[in-house]
Protein backbone atom coordinates (compact mmCIF):
# COMPACT_ATOMS: atom_id res chain seq x y z
CA UNK A 1 0.00 0.00 0.00
CA UNK A 2 0.79 3.15 -0.76
CA UNK A 3 1.54 6.30 1.71
CA UNK A 4 -1.49 8.70 1.27
CA UNK A 5 -0.60 11.28 3.64
CA UNK A 6 3.13 11.74 4.57
CA UNK A 7 4.22 13.71 7.57
CA UNK A 8 8.13 14.79 8.00
CA UNK A 9 10.10 15.96 10.15
CA UNK A 10 7.27 18.00 11.51
CA UNK A 11 8.31 20.89 14.12
CA UNK A 12 5.76 23.36 15.97
CA UNK A 13 6.55 24.84 18.94
CA UNK A 14 4.43 27.24 20.41
CA UNK A 15 5.52 31.33 22.21
CA UNK A 16 8.84 30.48 21.02
CA UNK A 17 11.56 32.11 23.39
CA UNK A 18 9.04 32.90 25.91
CA UNK A 19 8.52 31.21 29.39
CA UNK A 20 5.83 29.92 27.86
CA UNK A 21 7.79 28.20 25.25
CA UNK A 22 6.11 24.47 24.22
CA UNK A 23 7.51 22.20 21.97
CA UNK A 24 4.76 20.00 20.82
CA UNK A 25 6.22 18.29 17.93
CA UNK A 26 9.87 17.97 17.15
CA UNK A 27 10.39 15.84 14.14
CA UNK A 28 7.68 14.10 14.02
CA UNK A 29 7.68 11.01 11.17
CA UNK A 30 4.77 9.56 10.48
CA UNK A 31 2.70 7.93 7.21
CA UNK A 32 -0.85 7.13 6.15
CA UNK A 33 -1.55 4.45 3.90
CA UNK A 34 -4.46 4.71 1.72
CA UNK A 35 -7.78 3.01 3.47
CA UNK A 36 -6.33 3.55 6.65
CA UNK A 37 -8.66 3.99 9.72
CA UNK A 38 -6.13 4.97 12.57
CA UNK A 39 -7.72 5.58 15.59
CA UNK A 40 -5.72 8.71 17.53
CA UNK A 41 -5.38 8.72 21.36
CA UNK A 42 -2.82 10.17 23.86
CA UNK A 43 -3.07 12.59 27.20
CA UNK A 44 -3.65 15.95 27.41
CA UNK A 45 -1.38 18.13 25.63
CA UNK A 46 0.16 15.09 23.20
CA UNK A 47 -0.42 16.78 20.44
CA UNK A 48 -2.84 15.09 18.47
CA UNK A 49 -5.62 17.87 17.92
CA UNK A 50 -2.34 20.10 17.13
CA UNK A 51 -1.33 17.21 14.54
CA UNK A 52 -4.80 17.75 12.76
CA UNK A 53 -5.15 21.52 13.03
CA UNK A 54 -1.88 21.25 10.96
CA UNK A 55 -2.31 18.78 8.37
CA UNK A 56 -5.88 20.74 7.72
CA UNK A 57 -3.69 24.21 7.59
CA UNK A 58 -5.36 25.53 10.52
CA UNK A 59 -2.17 25.83 12.27
CA UNK A 60 1.23 26.37 10.32
CA UNK A 61 4.25 24.27 11.40
CA UNK A 62 7.42 25.02 11.89
CA UNK A 63 9.58 22.98 10.00
CA UNK A 64 8.39 20.06 8.18
CA UNK A 65 6.42 18.76 5.04
CA UNK A 66 3.31 17.59 4.38
CA UNK A 67 2.05 15.74 1.29
CA UNK A 68 -1.25 14.24 0.16
CA UNK A 69 -0.93 12.11 -2.84
CA UNK A 70 2.41 12.87 -2.85
CA UNK A 71 1.40 16.89 -3.31
CA UNK A 72 3.20 19.14 -1.25
CA UNK A 73 0.55 20.83 0.91
CA UNK A 74 2.22 22.94 3.65
CA UNK A 75 2.09 25.85 1.45
CA UNK A 76 -1.65 26.12 0.23
CA UNK A 77 -3.90 28.06 2.96
CA UNK A 78 -6.67 26.09 4.58
CA UNK A 79 -9.09 26.84 2.12
CA UNK A 80 -7.86 24.79 -0.24
CA UNK A 81 -6.12 21.78 1.57
CA UNK A 82 -10.20 21.17 2.21
CA UNK A 83 -10.20 19.86 -1.28
CA UNK A 84 -8.36 16.98 -0.08
CA UNK A 85 -9.70 17.11 3.67
CA UNK A 86 -12.83 16.48 5.22
CA UNK A 87 -13.16 17.11 8.84
CA UNK A 88 -15.39 16.81 12.07
CA UNK A 89 -15.04 19.05 15.10
CA UNK A 90 -15.94 18.19 18.56
CA UNK A 91 -18.12 20.94 18.67
CA UNK A 92 -21.40 20.20 16.66
CA UNK A 93 -21.47 24.10 15.30
CA UNK A 94 -18.23 24.18 13.80
CA UNK A 95 -19.19 22.13 10.91
CA UNK A 96 -22.56 23.22 9.56
CA UNK A 97 -24.24 26.37 9.58
CA UNK A 98 -27.07 26.86 12.37
CA UNK A 99 -29.03 29.15 10.83
CA UNK A 100 -29.48 27.51 7.49
CA UNK A 101 -31.48 25.01 7.05
CA UNK A 102 -30.86 21.25 6.83
CA UNK A 103 -31.16 21.12 2.75
CA UNK A 104 -29.55 24.69 2.32
CA UNK A 105 -26.14 23.13 4.76
CA UNK A 106 -26.84 19.98 2.29
CA UNK A 107 -26.74 21.97 -0.76
CA UNK A 108 -23.58 23.96 0.35
CA UNK A 109 -21.92 20.48 0.46
CA UNK A 110 -22.89 18.93 -2.09
CA UNK A 111 -21.64 21.91 -4.04
CA UNK A 112 -17.77 21.58 -2.39
CA UNK A 113 -15.38 21.84 -5.21
CA UNK A 114 -17.97 23.25 -8.33
CA UNK A 115 -17.63 26.72 -9.22
CA UNK A 116 -19.50 28.76 -6.21
CA UNK A 117 -21.19 30.93 -9.12
CA UNK A 118 -24.44 32.80 -9.87
CA UNK A 119 -26.52 29.62 -10.56
CA UNK A 120 -29.23 28.69 -7.80
CA UNK A 121 -27.74 26.55 -4.59
CA UNK A 122 -30.93 24.74 -4.03
CA UNK A 123 -32.27 22.43 -7.20
CA UNK A 124 -35.43 20.48 -7.25
CA UNK A 125 -34.04 17.54 -8.48
CA UNK A 126 -31.06 17.17 -5.68
CA UNK A 127 -33.92 16.58 -3.11
CA UNK A 128 -34.69 13.18 -3.71
CA UNK A 129 -31.10 12.47 -3.79
CA UNK A 130 -30.50 14.24 0.04
CA UNK A 131 -34.22 12.75 1.50
CA UNK A 132 -31.86 9.22 0.49
CA UNK A 133 -28.98 10.12 1.97
CA UNK A 134 -30.28 11.62 5.19
CA UNK A 135 -32.89 8.17 5.47
CA UNK A 136 -29.86 6.15 5.87
CA UNK A 137 -28.66 7.88 8.95
CA UNK A 138 -32.15 6.36 10.36
CA UNK A 139 -32.87 10.03 12.47
CA UNK A 140 -35.78 11.20 10.69
CA UNK A 141 -34.06 13.96 9.40
CA UNK A 142 -35.36 12.98 5.58
CA UNK A 143 -38.48 14.36 7.68
CA UNK A 144 -37.10 18.01 8.26
CA UNK A 145 -35.57 19.00 5.48
CA UNK A 146 -36.97 22.65 6.02
CA UNK A 147 -35.58 22.79 9.71
CA UNK A 148 -32.70 24.75 10.66
CA UNK A 149 -30.01 23.08 12.00
CA UNK A 150 -30.02 25.22 15.25
CA UNK A 151 -32.96 23.68 16.28
CA UNK A 152 -31.15 20.26 16.10
CA UNK A 153 -29.97 18.40 18.37
CA UNK A 154 -26.28 17.24 18.96
CA UNK A 155 -26.73 13.83 17.69
CA UNK A 156 -28.41 15.06 14.86
CA UNK A 157 -26.19 18.18 14.14
CA UNK A 158 -23.00 15.96 14.50
CA UNK A 159 -24.37 13.10 11.99
CA UNK A 160 -25.48 15.79 9.75
CA UNK A 161 -21.64 17.47 10.01
CA UNK A 162 -20.25 13.53 9.24
CA UNK A 163 -22.66 13.29 6.38
CA UNK A 164 -21.41 16.71 4.71
CA UNK A 165 -17.63 15.72 5.64
CA UNK A 166 -17.62 12.48 3.57
CA UNK A 167 -20.39 13.69 0.64
CA UNK A 168 -17.33 14.33 -1.60
CA UNK A 169 -15.00 11.48 -0.57
CA UNK A 170 -11.91 13.29 0.52
CA UNK A 171 -8.83 11.81 0.45
CA UNK A 172 -8.57 11.69 3.85
CA UNK A 173 -11.15 12.28 7.00
CA UNK A 174 -10.06 14.06 10.16
CA UNK A 175 -12.30 13.61 13.02
CA UNK A 176 -11.41 15.44 16.24
CA UNK A 177 -12.65 13.90 19.57
CA UNK A 178 -16.28 14.25 17.01
CA UNK A 179 -18.30 12.21 19.78
CA UNK A 180 -16.78 13.60 22.81
CA UNK A 181 -19.67 16.35 23.45
CA UNK A 182 -22.79 13.85 23.02
CA UNK A 183 -24.72 11.80 25.45
CA UNK A 184 -23.66 7.87 25.42
CA UNK A 185 -26.60 6.90 23.33
CA UNK A 186 -25.81 9.90 20.42
CA UNK A 187 -22.08 9.07 20.72
CA UNK A 188 -23.07 4.97 19.91
CA UNK A 189 -25.15 6.11 17.03
CA UNK A 190 -22.55 8.42 15.90
CA UNK A 191 -19.57 6.02 15.69
CA UNK A 192 -21.87 3.74 14.12
CA UNK A 193 -22.11 5.97 11.40
CA UNK A 194 -18.78 6.71 11.45
CA UNK A 195 -17.48 3.09 10.87
CA UNK A 196 -20.51 2.71 8.29
CA UNK A 197 -19.37 6.17 6.37
CA UNK A 198 -16.02 4.77 6.24
CA UNK A 199 -16.62 1.72 5.17
CA UNK A 200 -19.04 1.91 2.56
CA UNK A 201 -17.00 4.91 0.73
CA UNK A 202 -13.48 4.02 1.77
CA UNK A 203 -12.16 6.87 2.95
CA UNK A 204 -8.89 7.28 5.09
CA UNK A 205 -9.72 8.45 8.22
CA UNK A 206 -7.59 9.68 10.94
CA UNK A 207 -9.93 9.69 14.31
CA UNK A 208 -8.79 11.53 17.88
CA UNK A 209 -10.26 10.00 20.87
CA UNK A 210 -10.46 10.03 24.67
CA UNK A 211 -12.36 6.67 24.60
CA UNK A 212 -10.14 3.77 24.74
CA UNK A 213 -12.69 1.57 24.27
CA UNK A 214 -13.68 3.36 21.08
CA UNK A 215 -10.31 3.16 19.91
CA UNK A 216 -9.32 -0.29 20.49
CA UNK A 217 -12.75 -1.57 18.57
CA UNK A 218 -12.97 1.04 15.85
CA UNK A 219 -10.15 1.35 13.02
CA UNK A 220 -7.28 -0.74 11.35
CA UNK A 221 -4.69 1.06 13.28
CA UNK A 222 -4.00 2.48 16.34
CA UNK A 223 -1.06 5.35 17.44
CA UNK A 224 -0.89 6.70 20.63
CA UNK A 225 0.91 10.03 20.89
CA UNK A 226 3.22 11.35 24.14
CA UNK A 227 4.36 14.58 24.22
CA UNK A 228 4.89 14.87 20.04
CA UNK A 229 5.74 11.69 19.67
CA UNK A 230 4.18 8.33 18.54
CA UNK A 231 5.06 5.88 21.35
CA UNK A 232 2.67 3.13 20.36
CA UNK A 233 1.99 1.83 16.40
CA UNK A 234 0.03 -1.09 15.75
CA UNK A 235 -2.08 -2.16 12.80
CA UNK A 236 -3.36 -5.63 11.21
CA UNK A 237 -3.53 -8.85 14.00
CA UNK A 238 -1.30 -6.83 16.78
CA UNK A 239 -4.43 -4.31 16.74
CA UNK A 240 -6.95 -6.82 17.02
CA UNK A 241 -5.41 -8.52 19.73
CA UNK A 242 -4.96 -5.28 21.65
CA UNK A 243 -7.01 -4.84 24.74
CA UNK A 244 -8.07 -2.02 26.81
CA UNK A 245 -6.07 -3.06 29.81
CA UNK A 246 -2.79 -3.48 27.96
CA UNK A 247 -3.52 0.52 26.17
CA UNK A 248 -3.47 1.46 29.94
CA UNK A 249 -0.53 -0.29 30.56
CA UNK A 250 1.16 1.47 28.02
CA UNK A 251 -0.34 4.47 29.00
CA UNK A 252 1.08 4.51 31.93
CA UNK A 253 4.39 3.77 31.19
CA UNK A 254 4.77 6.44 29.09
CA UNK A 255 3.13 8.84 32.06
CA UNK A 256 6.08 6.94 34.26
CA UNK A 257 8.87 7.88 32.13
CA UNK A 258 7.44 11.55 31.84
CA UNK A 259 7.76 11.87 35.70
CA UNK A 260 11.01 10.19 35.97
CA UNK A 261 12.32 12.62 33.39
CA UNK A 262 10.75 15.27 35.60
CA UNK A 263 12.46 14.05 38.54
CA UNK A 264 16.05 13.60 37.21
CA UNK A 265 15.69 17.37 35.77
CA UNK A 266 14.53 18.22 39.15
CA UNK B 1 -50.73 63.94 1.61
CA UNK B 2 -47.74 65.81 1.31
CA UNK B 3 -46.28 64.06 4.22
CA UNK B 4 -47.55 60.61 3.43
CA UNK B 5 -45.70 61.16 -0.19
CA UNK B 6 -42.47 62.39 1.28
CA UNK B 7 -42.31 59.83 4.02
CA UNK B 8 -42.72 57.10 1.11
CA UNK B 9 -40.67 58.87 -1.28
CA UNK B 10 -37.48 58.99 1.17
CA UNK B 11 -38.32 55.99 3.09
CA UNK B 12 -38.23 54.35 -0.44
CA UNK B 13 -35.03 55.80 -0.74
CA UNK B 14 -33.65 54.76 2.24
CA UNK B 15 -34.53 51.15 1.95
CA UNK B 16 -31.75 50.75 -0.26
CA UNK B 17 -29.67 51.65 2.33
CA UNK B 18 -31.06 49.28 4.86
CA UNK B 19 -30.54 46.40 2.59
CA UNK B 20 -27.23 47.32 2.18
CA UNK B 21 -26.83 47.69 6.04
CA UNK B 22 -29.08 44.46 6.11
CA UNK B 23 -25.79 42.26 3.92
CA UNK B 24 -23.06 44.00 6.64
CA UNK B 25 -24.62 43.77 9.53
CA UNK B 26 -27.17 40.75 9.79
CA UNK B 27 -26.09 38.56 7.34
CA UNK B 28 -22.18 38.83 7.72
CA UNK B 29 -21.90 40.28 10.94
CA UNK B 30 -20.13 43.29 10.06
CA UNK B 31 -20.18 46.08 11.68
CA UNK B 32 -19.40 48.20 8.80
CA UNK B 33 -19.26 52.62 9.43
CA UNK B 34 -17.49 52.94 6.39
CA UNK B 35 -21.24 53.77 4.80
CA UNK B 36 -21.22 57.21 6.34
CA UNK B 37 -18.59 57.72 3.82
CA UNK B 38 -19.84 55.65 0.90
CA UNK B 39 -23.87 57.47 0.85
CA UNK B 40 -22.52 60.84 0.29
CA UNK B 41 -19.61 59.50 -1.88
CA UNK B 42 -22.28 58.23 -4.37
CA UNK B 43 -24.36 61.75 -4.08
CA UNK B 44 -20.70 63.15 -4.98
CA UNK B 45 -20.20 61.04 -7.94
CA UNK B 46 -23.30 61.37 -8.85
CA UNK B 47 -23.23 65.42 -8.99
CA UNK B 48 -19.82 65.44 -10.64
CA UNK B 49 -21.54 62.90 -13.47
CA UNK B 50 -24.96 65.06 -13.65
CA UNK B 51 -22.69 68.63 -13.63
CA UNK B 52 -20.74 66.90 -16.67
CA UNK B 53 -24.60 66.31 -18.21
CA UNK B 54 -24.06 62.56 -18.55
CA UNK B 55 -27.31 60.39 -18.65
CA UNK B 56 -28.90 59.96 -14.75
CA UNK B 57 -29.03 56.42 -14.84
CA UNK B 58 -25.58 55.97 -15.73
CA UNK B 59 -24.57 58.30 -13.14
CA UNK B 60 -26.10 56.10 -10.38
CA UNK B 61 -24.26 52.99 -12.16
CA UNK B 62 -20.76 54.77 -11.66
CA UNK B 63 -22.32 55.72 -7.95
CA UNK B 64 -23.18 52.29 -7.58
CA UNK B 65 -19.16 51.14 -8.82
CA UNK B 66 -17.84 53.95 -6.52
CA UNK B 67 -19.70 52.92 -3.29
CA UNK B 68 -18.38 49.19 -4.04
CA UNK B 69 -14.69 50.12 -4.46
CA UNK B 70 -15.22 52.42 -1.09
CA UNK B 71 -16.33 48.84 0.39
CA UNK B 72 -13.80 46.87 -1.26
CA UNK B 73 -10.86 48.91 0.64
CA UNK B 74 -13.07 48.34 3.81
CA UNK B 75 -12.64 44.60 3.13
CA UNK B 76 -9.36 44.82 2.25
CA UNK B 77 -7.89 46.59 5.47
CA UNK B 78 -9.79 44.18 7.64
CA UNK B 79 -8.83 41.02 5.80
CA UNK B 80 -5.26 41.63 4.56
CA UNK B 81 -3.99 43.95 7.47
CA UNK B 82 -6.12 42.29 9.99
CA UNK B 83 -7.54 45.51 11.21
CA UNK B 84 -10.81 45.44 13.45
CA UNK B 85 -13.85 45.37 11.31
CA UNK B 86 -15.26 48.08 13.08
CA UNK B 87 -12.20 50.32 12.43
CA UNK B 88 -11.60 49.68 8.70
CA UNK B 89 -14.70 50.97 8.37
CA UNK B 90 -14.10 54.28 10.67
CA UNK B 91 -10.71 54.89 8.43
CA UNK B 92 -12.51 54.44 5.22
CA UNK B 93 -15.31 57.03 6.45
CA UNK B 94 -13.05 59.62 7.09
CA UNK B 95 -10.83 59.13 4.33
CA UNK B 96 -13.96 59.31 2.59
CA UNK B 97 -14.82 62.64 3.94
CA UNK B 98 -11.57 64.30 2.26
CA UNK B 99 -12.17 62.43 -1.37
CA UNK B 100 -16.08 63.38 -1.49
CA UNK B 101 -14.69 67.31 -1.01
CA UNK B 102 -12.30 66.02 -3.71
CA UNK B 103 -14.98 65.18 -5.79
CA UNK B 104 -17.41 67.78 -5.82
CA UNK B 105 -14.56 70.82 -5.17
CA UNK B 106 -16.63 72.14 -2.54
CA UNK B 107 -19.37 71.04 -0.06
CA UNK B 108 -22.27 71.73 -1.52
CA UNK B 109 -23.24 71.01 -4.90
CA UNK B 110 -26.85 72.26 -6.41
CA UNK B 111 -28.37 69.86 -9.13
CA UNK B 112 -30.90 72.56 -9.58
CA UNK B 113 -31.88 72.67 -13.50
CA UNK B 114 -29.47 69.41 -14.25
CA UNK B 115 -31.25 65.87 -15.77
CA UNK B 116 -31.84 63.37 -13.04
CA UNK B 117 -33.75 60.38 -13.15
CA UNK B 118 -36.78 62.47 -11.76
CA UNK B 119 -36.54 65.24 -14.46
CA UNK B 120 -39.06 62.74 -16.84
CA UNK B 121 -43.08 62.49 -16.76
CA UNK B 122 -43.29 59.91 -13.69
CA UNK B 123 -43.37 61.36 -10.58
CA UNK B 124 -40.76 60.37 -8.42
CA UNK B 125 -42.62 57.84 -6.12
CA UNK B 126 -43.09 55.97 -9.07
CA UNK B 127 -39.46 56.18 -10.42
CA UNK B 128 -38.06 55.42 -6.48
CA UNK B 129 -40.02 52.51 -5.76
CA UNK B 130 -39.54 51.12 -8.96
CA UNK B 131 -35.74 50.80 -8.17
CA UNK B 132 -35.41 49.64 -4.70
CA UNK B 133 -38.29 47.41 -5.98
CA UNK B 134 -35.70 45.83 -8.55
CA UNK B 135 -32.75 45.91 -6.19
CA UNK B 136 -34.53 44.29 -3.35
CA UNK B 137 -35.62 41.45 -6.38
CA UNK B 138 -31.72 41.04 -7.51
CA UNK B 139 -30.72 40.92 -3.94
CA UNK B 140 -33.74 37.66 -3.11
CA UNK B 141 -32.55 36.14 -5.95
CA UNK B 142 -28.45 36.67 -5.72
CA UNK B 143 -28.41 35.31 -2.24
CA UNK B 144 -30.05 32.00 -3.78
CA UNK B 145 -27.45 31.68 -5.63
CA UNK B 146 -24.27 29.39 -4.85
CA UNK B 147 -22.09 32.40 -3.83
CA UNK B 148 -25.23 33.85 -2.33
CA UNK B 149 -25.98 31.31 0.18
CA UNK B 150 -21.97 30.95 0.63
CA UNK B 151 -22.07 34.52 1.38
CA UNK B 152 -24.64 33.48 4.20
CA UNK B 153 -22.74 30.75 5.42
CA UNK B 154 -19.86 33.38 5.85
CA UNK B 155 -21.67 35.07 8.11
CA UNK B 156 -23.05 32.53 9.98
CA UNK B 157 -19.78 29.63 9.82
CA UNK B 158 -16.62 30.35 8.97
CA UNK B 159 -15.14 27.66 9.88
CA UNK B 160 -17.52 25.60 7.65
CA UNK B 161 -17.03 27.90 4.74
CA UNK B 162 -12.95 26.89 4.96
CA UNK B 163 -14.25 23.51 4.95
CA UNK B 164 -16.31 24.10 1.91
CA UNK B 165 -12.81 25.08 -0.05
CA UNK B 166 -14.05 28.66 -0.11
CA UNK B 167 -12.04 31.55 0.79
CA UNK B 168 -14.04 33.44 3.09
CA UNK B 169 -11.91 36.59 3.15
CA UNK B 170 -13.12 36.83 -0.57
CA UNK B 171 -16.79 36.39 0.10
CA UNK B 172 -16.40 39.26 3.09
CA UNK B 173 -15.36 41.39 0.39
CA UNK B 174 -17.97 40.52 -1.66
CA UNK B 175 -20.44 41.57 1.00
CA UNK B 176 -18.92 44.97 1.42
CA UNK B 177 -18.70 45.87 -2.06
CA UNK B 178 -22.37 44.99 -2.90
CA UNK B 179 -23.43 46.82 0.85
CA UNK B 180 -21.58 49.71 0.17
CA UNK B 181 -22.71 49.84 -3.63
CA UNK B 182 -25.77 49.99 -2.57
CA UNK B 183 -25.91 52.61 0.18
CA UNK B 184 -23.77 54.93 -2.27
CA UNK B 185 -26.52 54.01 -4.84
CA UNK B 186 -28.95 55.34 -2.39
CA UNK B 187 -26.95 58.45 -1.83
CA UNK B 188 -27.27 59.37 -5.43
CA UNK B 189 -30.64 59.04 -5.63
CA UNK B 190 -30.93 61.10 -2.36
CA UNK B 191 -28.91 64.30 -4.02
CA UNK B 192 -30.91 64.21 -7.47
CA UNK B 193 -33.95 64.22 -4.82
CA UNK B 194 -33.18 66.51 -2.98
CA UNK B 195 -31.49 68.78 -5.45
CA UNK B 196 -28.21 69.29 -4.34
CA UNK B 197 -25.15 67.00 -3.04
CA UNK B 198 -23.95 67.79 0.60
CA UNK B 199 -20.47 66.67 1.96
CA UNK B 200 -22.54 65.95 5.07
CA UNK B 201 -25.24 63.89 4.33
CA UNK B 202 -23.75 60.94 4.99
CA UNK B 203 -23.64 61.26 9.18
CA UNK B 204 -25.37 58.92 10.84
CA UNK B 205 -26.32 56.66 8.20
CA UNK B 206 -25.37 53.30 9.44
CA UNK B 207 -27.30 54.28 12.70
CA UNK B 208 -30.46 55.21 10.57
CA UNK B 209 -29.70 51.79 8.33
CA UNK B 210 -29.57 50.34 11.43
CA UNK B 211 -32.52 51.79 12.77
CA UNK B 212 -34.41 50.60 9.63
CA UNK B 213 -33.40 46.89 9.95
CA UNK B 214 -34.30 46.60 13.30
CA UNK B 215 -37.79 48.13 13.42
CA UNK B 216 -38.67 45.88 10.45
CA UNK B 217 -37.61 43.07 12.50
CA UNK B 218 -38.78 43.37 15.61
CA UNK B 219 -42.09 44.33 13.97
CA UNK B 220 -42.46 41.62 11.24
CA UNK B 221 -40.44 39.14 12.73
CA UNK B 222 -43.66 36.88 12.87
CA UNK B 223 -44.60 36.92 9.96
CA UNK B 224 -43.04 34.03 8.96
CA UNK B 225 -43.30 33.88 4.67
CA UNK B 226 -42.53 38.08 4.42
CA UNK B 227 -38.44 38.20 3.73
CA UNK B 228 -36.41 39.59 5.49
CA UNK B 229 -35.30 41.92 2.71
CA UNK B 230 -39.19 43.28 3.06
CA UNK B 231 -38.84 43.90 6.47
CA UNK B 232 -36.08 46.06 5.61
CA UNK B 233 -37.76 48.03 2.89
CA UNK B 234 -41.08 48.27 5.55
CA UNK B 235 -38.60 49.53 8.37
CA UNK B 236 -37.47 52.10 6.46
CA UNK B 237 -40.23 53.35 5.37
CA UNK B 238 -41.44 53.42 9.06
CA UNK B 239 -38.44 55.18 10.29
CA UNK B 240 -38.98 58.05 7.91
CA UNK B 241 -42.82 58.30 9.26
CA UNK B 242 -41.53 57.95 12.75
CA UNK B 243 -39.01 60.88 12.12
CA UNK B 244 -41.61 63.12 9.74
CA UNK B 245 -43.63 62.51 13.36
CA UNK B 246 -41.84 63.61 15.42
CA UNK B 247 -41.11 66.77 13.67
CA UNK B 248 -44.74 67.31 13.77
CA UNK B 249 -45.15 66.83 17.71
CA UNK B 250 -42.67 70.09 17.25
CA UNK B 251 -39.49 68.65 17.95
CA UNK B 252 -36.67 70.75 16.14
CA UNK B 253 -34.58 69.34 13.22
CA UNK B 254 -31.77 69.70 15.19
CA UNK B 255 -32.71 67.10 17.64
CA UNK B 256 -33.70 64.18 15.08
CA UNK B 257 -30.16 62.39 15.34
CA UNK B 258 -31.49 62.25 18.88
CA UNK B 259 -34.61 61.10 17.92
CA UNK B 260 -32.59 57.91 15.85
CA UNK B 261 -30.36 56.90 18.70
CA UNK B 262 -33.33 56.62 20.87
CA UNK B 263 -35.51 54.90 17.73
CA UNK B 264 -32.41 52.70 17.75
CA UNK B 265 -32.22 51.82 21.22
CA UNK B 266 -36.10 51.47 21.90
CA UNK B 267 -35.95 48.68 18.71
CA UNK B 268 -32.46 46.37 20.10
CA UNK B 269 -33.14 46.65 23.83
CA UNK B 270 -37.27 45.16 22.66
CA UNK B 271 -35.76 42.99 20.16
CA UNK B 272 -33.23 41.04 22.67
CA UNK B 273 -35.86 41.11 25.41
CA UNK B 274 -38.38 39.23 23.42
CA UNK B 275 -36.01 36.77 22.07
CA UNK B 276 -33.99 36.63 24.54
CA UNK B 277 -35.91 32.84 25.66
CA UNK B 278 -35.79 31.50 21.97
CA UNK B 279 -32.29 32.03 21.66
CA UNK B 280 -31.64 30.19 25.03
CA UNK B 281 -33.29 27.16 23.48
CA UNK B 282 -30.79 26.96 20.85
CA UNK B 283 -28.06 25.74 23.15
CA UNK B 284 -29.85 21.76 23.80
CA UNK B 285 -29.51 20.01 26.52
CA UNK B 286 -32.61 20.79 28.57
CA UNK B 287 -34.35 21.53 25.88
CA UNK B 288 -33.62 18.35 24.02
CA UNK B 289 -34.70 16.36 27.21
CA UNK B 290 -37.94 18.10 27.49
CA UNK B 291 -38.73 17.59 23.71
CA UNK B 292 -40.17 14.08 23.52
CA UNK B 293 -39.72 13.99 19.86
CA UNK B 294 -36.52 14.83 19.73
CA UNK B 295 -35.54 12.27 22.47
CA UNK B 296 -36.78 9.28 20.30
CA UNK B 297 -35.27 10.44 16.97
CA UNK B 298 -31.90 9.80 18.92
Amino acid sequence: MRGLLKIENLCKVFNENTTNENKVFQGLNFKVNKGDFITLIGSNGAGKSTLLNIIAGTLKEDRGSITIDDKNIEKLPEYKRSKYIGRVFQDTSKGIALNLSIIENLSLAYNKGKAFNLSFCISKKNINMFKEMLAQLNLGLEHKLNTKVGLLSGGQRQALCLLMAVMHKPEILLLDEHTAALDPKASEIILYLTEKMVKENNITTLMVTHNLNNAVKLGNRIIMLHRGDIILDLSGMEKEKLTVDKLIESFDKAQGNYISDRMLLA
Amino acid sequence: MDILASVLEQGFIFSIVALGVYITYRILDFPDLSVDGTFPLGAAVAALCLMKNMNPLLSCFLAFISGGVGGAITGLLHVKFKITNLLSGILVMIGLYSINLRIMSRSNVPLFGKNTIFSGKLAPIVIIIAISIFVKIILDLFLRTKIGFALIATGDNEQMVTLLGLNKDNLKILGLVISNGLVALSGAMMAQYQGFSDVNMGTGTVVMGLAAVIMGESILKKVNFIKVSTMAIFGSVLYKAAIAFALKLGLAPTDLKLMTAVIVVAALSLNNFSSGFKKKSVLGGERIAKNRESLQSI
